[in-house]
This record gives structure tokens, sequence and C-alpha cells, in this order.
């Protein structure tokens, strides 16, 4: 009988301590510096290949920089 | 938004090591570390293969998991970077990774604190884009100024790709298509293993699926 007791009060406290597992577990806060946006213009000593410094301009231009990598399109096959 | 990816196909790259010296120059990377390495596999037997490796910036990336001091994180654009002022060099990145892409470096300008090194797709690190604190400690932002990675603009054979991750697939899909061959040295077959290989492997028809 005690043993019985015993099993039903370890099954019951290992309900409780599993019950925190069910929970989604997110990341809060990050230890890292905010990192400016790649498409944002710094004062590089190198020039940019977009001439500009807006979001849209410079995904087009890396668009269409991975295309100058495509040999396919260049030679017209 | 762009997910930044590299692909190296295995069927045109010459092990010339051109990405190896690129990356090393444009980002001033000193002695002892190697963002780039050809490996070669089957090397000296005719049909050898070789592919370029760096870090692939995973989109779920092990070295993130396992950083103590999570230092390392992931751009808009999927690009996986570190933060050298947080690193404290433990090497649980070197570990974790399965392309041995962080290493450390023992001496010059990246060496001295003893901060892990990475590639950073030629995207330098938090520092603000361009600026020179951010190239002494990172290198290059060549994606800032509207470029892509330097080892894969200058790659000969064009044998290695780098840029968002559907445009180049899309450009590999196709040469394997044209070429009838070379998507298995990366896809599904190198990975689990060919049809012939294993017990449990379905019977497929000649395909290019990587």
């Amino acid at each position: 009988m005690s043993a019985r007791l015993g099993m039903a009060l370890l099954a019951v406290a290992a309900a409780f301590a599993l019950s925190a597992c069910e929970k989604q577990q997110t990341m809060t806060g990050n230890a890292t510096k905010g990192d400016t946006p790649l498409w944002q213009a710094g004062e590089s000593r190198w020039p940019r290949a977009d001439k500009a410094a807006d979001r849209a301009t410079w995904e087009r231009q890396m668009a269409a920089r991975a295309q100058y990598q495509n040999d396919y399109s260049r030679s017209g096959q | 938004m762009a997910r930044m990816k590299f692909i190296c196909d295995a069927e045109r790259c010459i092990e010339c090591n051109g990405c190896v010296t690129a990356c090393k120059a444009e980002n001033e990377v000193p002695w002892g570390v190697n963002r780039r390495r050809v490996v070669t596999l089957n090397d000296g037997i005719p049909g050898e293969k070789s592919i370029s490796v760096a870090c692939m910036h995973c989109s779920d990336a092990p070295c993130i998991a396992v950083c103590p001091v999570n230092c390392i994180y992931h751009t808009d654009e999927g690009v996986v970077l570190h933060d050298k002022d947080t690193c404290i060099g433990c090497g649980y990145c070197s570990y974790a990774c399965p392309f041995g892409a962080p290493q450390f470096p023992t001496n010059g300008a990246f060496g001295l604190r003893g901060k892990m090194d990475k590639c950073t797709f030629c995207a330098g690190g938090p520092e603000a884009n361009g600026s020179d604190a951010e190239f002494a400690k990172y290198g290059r932002n060549r994606l800032s100024e509207g470029k892509l990675p330097a080892c894969a603009e200058m790659c000969s054979t064009k044998a290695l790709l780098g840029g968002d991750g559907e445009v180049i697939a899309d450009i590999f899909r196709n040469r394997v298509t044209v070429r009838g061959k070379g998507s298995e040295v990366w896809g599904w077959g190198t990975a689990y293993g060919k049809p012939t290989q294993g017990s449990a492997a379905p019977a497929k028809t000649e395909a290019t699926k990587s």
C-alpha cells in the first residue's frame, strides 16, 4: 500500500517537474551590439557599387551582381 | 529579404586557391588564419574533386547555439557575424562548426586579444559600415558597398557562387540541367548514400535533384 502511494506521489512530482517543458522557450535579450543594416552607407574608403543608400537599390544591385556569376546568361545559352 | 549563401560547384573547381588568396588579400587576414580553404577529395586520383569551404552561414548555426556570451548573430540577410568585443575566445564555436570556420588567430591585428576569427561573407561586423574600426577587426564590408564576397566574385571558373540563396541555387540548378550531372556531389547521394549503397533507399530514376 505504501509502495503504491509512493509511486503515485512520484508520478505527481514528475508531472509537476516536467510541466515547464511544455512551454515554448524563447531566448530574450541579446548581448551583441545592434548591427547597422548592410544597405546603409558608411564612410567607406571604397566606392559603393550601387551609388545609393536605400534598401531597394541595394537589393537590386545585389541581385544583379549575383547574376554576373551566371555565365549561361552572359553567353546567352 | 535575401538569404546569403555560398555554393561551390565541385565539377568546376580547379583547386587554384584564388578564392583563398582573394579572401586573405581583401580582408587582410593575418598569417595563421585562412577564412576559406580548398579541400580536395581523392587527391591525386583521376576524377578528384575540390571544393572551396568557409563559413556556410547556416540558417540554424551551431556556433550561435553554443556561444556562451551570445556574440555570434545573424544579420537580416542571414549572414553569420560575430562581435569581437564580446567574444571571450573560448573556442566552443570552433568545435561546434562542422566546416571548421571559426579559427583562433595567434598573432597580428586579429589576434591581439585572442578573439575568434571567421568568414564574414565580406559583411564586416557590428561597427559602422565601412569604418576603419570595422576593417581592422573584421576586414572589408563589401556587402555594404553593394558588392558580393571577393572569393566568389573573383572565382575564375565561377565554381564558387555567393549571394542570395535563391539566385545562386537557380544558377547552379541551370548548370546541372545543362550538363546533366553534378548535383550528386553536393546533393542527396553525398549526404545519405547512393541508392546502391543503402538497403533502405528507394529506387530512383536519373534525376538532378539536389
